[in-house]
């Protein structure tokens, strides 16, 4: 009987997921196999060659050069987000909230307007050119910062940021002083104990905070637009290019396809590894 | 230079782009298996311009002078009530999916596609009381024969825009885009599918809207080649300018004159405007009545209204209209600009955006990618 109710519950969320989810992703795979009318709505029908030219090298460069900035993003996250999470764990003391407060505070200002503000401050003519040039930094032209690839990437880091310190934070909170105690009494220098019950136990908040970082960055395209030259525009550019540019929109279906058929493999290793027990925190 | 990005105002091709992509998405969802009434000859409606309603209003932001809108209001004792869009994309999938709007603002090929899918109101001109002011050439235009549905609303031209003090030796050809080294990586092309592989494609000596697969990739191999000098395709070319990160610029004529009008006169007497010797392409904005619009009669002595204030909206919007006043009043407020306007002629003269037809869309679709890719 109360297993009955608990299934229950599951109903708004499974709703959700296909009314929100499923259903327009089915209606941007039948778009992808359809033509358009004489105002440019899709129409239904199966014209398979719209995928014939997603299959050239000039698509694989710019899917690589997706992968690839969001890899080096999630590495960046990383290594700039686990250092926050523990230290705001382990010493933040009674100021934990406020710090992490600190990290969530940028999110309250719109995505694109954060990135319009990175344009100001790597602009030729921006914040940081001009610091340098007061500095006595020689050069003219100033320094190349915006439109260049780290710049791109520079911008993708501070947008995904929270996302890996928030799961990070979540599992560095629930390991006790005690385990940690434990390490040490064992004769375990402050690396070995990282190492070898830290880094472990926190395994299942820094692969969920891959995910959260690597998925939607491979997927994004404002950062590019802005942040990024002719030759850093990412899936994400090309597939808004046919959409909001008025292009033949099966086409800009069938590359939105081809993303979520490659970006379904990492999701799957992550599915994979959080059923198999990795991402239940285990107190 | 960066207060230049929050005090300026919109262009209106703005990147605005995550707003966008959301009424996008609903577009795909809900235009998907509607097949809309293909019409030949729309029968004209006998509407009386006269107040029926509040007016919908559908527009670009920024793209109109507010003091029009409020002398309509005030006049007539009506709301207008106003929507914006970010893209002409957006735009249409917004008509298509049936929101009752009065009037909209489509550019010529959409008002082409729009009129062919039997979405516009036909109604008798003569009803227009500054009708006679637009010039003949709108009279019949190709989007829209005997001119039924559409009246002309902005024009503007396609060209080069440079910085004299970085760049000389400007030709007035496409060439210019292609033969100064000097300026590599301080150049910008539009981030437009029509104008940049239209451009491409009128330097080779080709048609403005070929639909030749062959042509289509020698001018895709053509930006190819330019693409190591380029700093970045901008739908925002007005802000690209102001900010001194662009020496050549891909401009809308509209977009140079908004751009060095916000400039300091220090600046701005460097910038310099040409068309190009192989085609000038020059566009036009429309106001269209929609044929489920819930107050025709309001629209009627809005559009009306609008063509009769061609001269206040000009300097507001840095875009020509072609009525008699309109003309003039543009020519006043650019003339230290002189090759920023756009007269009768140039329309002659021009080439205009044509639609390019389902499978001719397509394939500039795909060629265009690959530029972007």
């Amino acid at each position: 009987m109360r297993r009955w109710v608990w299934r229950l519950c599951l109903i708004p969320g499974v709703v959700w997921l296909i009314a929100l989810f499923v259903v327009p992703v089915g209606f941007v795979v039948a778009v992808s196999f359809g033509t358009v009318n004489i105002v440019g709505a899709p129409v239904y029908g199966w014209h398979p060659s719209n995928y014939a030219p997603i299959f050239q090298s000039t698509y694989t460069t710019v899917l690589l050069r997706s992968l690839a900035f969001a890899l080096a993003t999630t590495i960046i996250c990383i290594l700039l987000g686990y250092p926050v999470a523990y230290f705001i764990v382990r010493f933040g003391g009674r100021y934990r909230g406020l710090l992490l407060g600190l990290v969530i505070l940028p999110w309250f200002v719109d995505y694109l307007v954060r990135i319009y503000a990175w344009v100001s401050l790597l602009g030729d003519q921006g914040f940081l050119n001009g610091l340098l040039h007061t500095l006595g930094v020689p050069g003219s032209p100033p320094l190349r910062l915006i439109n260049t690839p780290y710049a791109v990437i520079g911008g993708l880091t501070y947008d995904y940021l929270p996302f890996m310190i928030l799961p990070l934070f979540a599992v560095l909170g629930q390991i006790g002083d005690a385990v940690i105690e434990a390490g040490k009494d064992l004769y375990g220098t402050p690396t070995q104990t990282f190492f070898r019950v830290t880094l472990p136990m926190s395994l299942p908040g820094l692969m969920a905070g891959c995910a959260l970082v690597f998925l939607p960055s491979a997927g994004d395209f404002a950062t590019a637009q802005l942040l990024g030259g002719p030759s850093s525009y990412m899936l994400g550019n090309l597939i808004d290019g046919v959409f909001e540019g008025g292009g033949f929109w099966p086409f800009g279906a069938a590359l939105t396809t081809l993303v979520l058929a490659v970006l379904f493999v990492p999701m799957l290793l992550y599915v994979r590894y959080a059923l198999r027990g990795g991402a239940v925190i285990s107190g | 230079m960066s207060d230049e990005l929050w005090t300026r105002r919109m262009n209106r091709r703005a990147f605005l782009g995550v707003a966008g992509a959301a009424t996008l998405g609903i577009g795909l969802a809900a235009c998907g298996a509607k097949s809309s009434p293909i019409s030949g000859a729309s029968t004209v409606a006998s509407i009386k311009p006269q107040v029926d309603g509040d007016l919908n209003y559908f527009n670009w932001s920024e793209y109109m002078n507010p003091t029009i809108i409020k002398g309509f209001e005030k006049e007539y004792g009506v709301k207008v009530h106003q929507t914006y869009f970010d893209n002409m994309s957006g735009m249409m999938a917004k008509i298509r999916s049936g929101v009752p709007y009065d009037v909209t603002f489509p550019e010529a090929v959409e008002a082409y596609q729009l009129r062919e899918g039997g979405y516009l109101l036909a109604y008798d001109h003569s009803e227009l009381s500054s009708w006679k002011q637009v010039i003949p050439f709108f009279h019949n235009p190709w989007y829209d024969p005997q001119s039924l549905h559409t009246v002309p609303y902005v024009l503007w031209t396609t060209g080069i825009a440079w910085n004299s003090q970085k760049v000389t030796n400007m030709t007035g050809s496409w060439n210019d885009l292609w033969n100064h080294p000097e300026a590599k990586g301080y150049i910008e092309l539009l981030n437009d599918m029509h104008e940049t592989l239209g451009m491409a494609l009128l330097r080779l000596g080709y048609d403005f809207n070929s639909v030749d697969p062959g042509q289509l990739s020698e001018a895709v191999s053509a930006l190819l080649e330019l693409k190591p000098s380029l700093r970045g395709f901008t739908s925002d070319d007005q802000i690209t300018m102001a900010s001194g990160q662009v020496w050549i610029q891909h401009a809308w004529s509209g977009d140079v004159w908004l751009a060095v009008s916000r400039m300091k006169p220090s600046e701005a007497k460097y910038w310099k405007y040409e068309t190009c010797k192989e085609g000038v392409p020059v566009g036009n904005d429309t106001i269209v009545i929609l044929k489920n619009a819930p107050h025709p009669g309001t629209a009627l002595l809005f559009v009306d209204w609008v063509l009769a204030h061609a001269a206040e909206n000009v300097a507001y919007t840095g875009y020509s209209m072609p009525t008699t006043e309109g003309i003039a009043a543009f020519g006043k407020v650019v003339s230290e600009y002189p090759t920023l306007n756009v007269t009768p002629e140039m329309l002659t003269h021009g080439v205009p955006f044509k639609y390019l037809g389902q499978a001719g869309l397509q394939l500039w679709t795909q060629e265009w990618t690959k530029v972007m890719a």
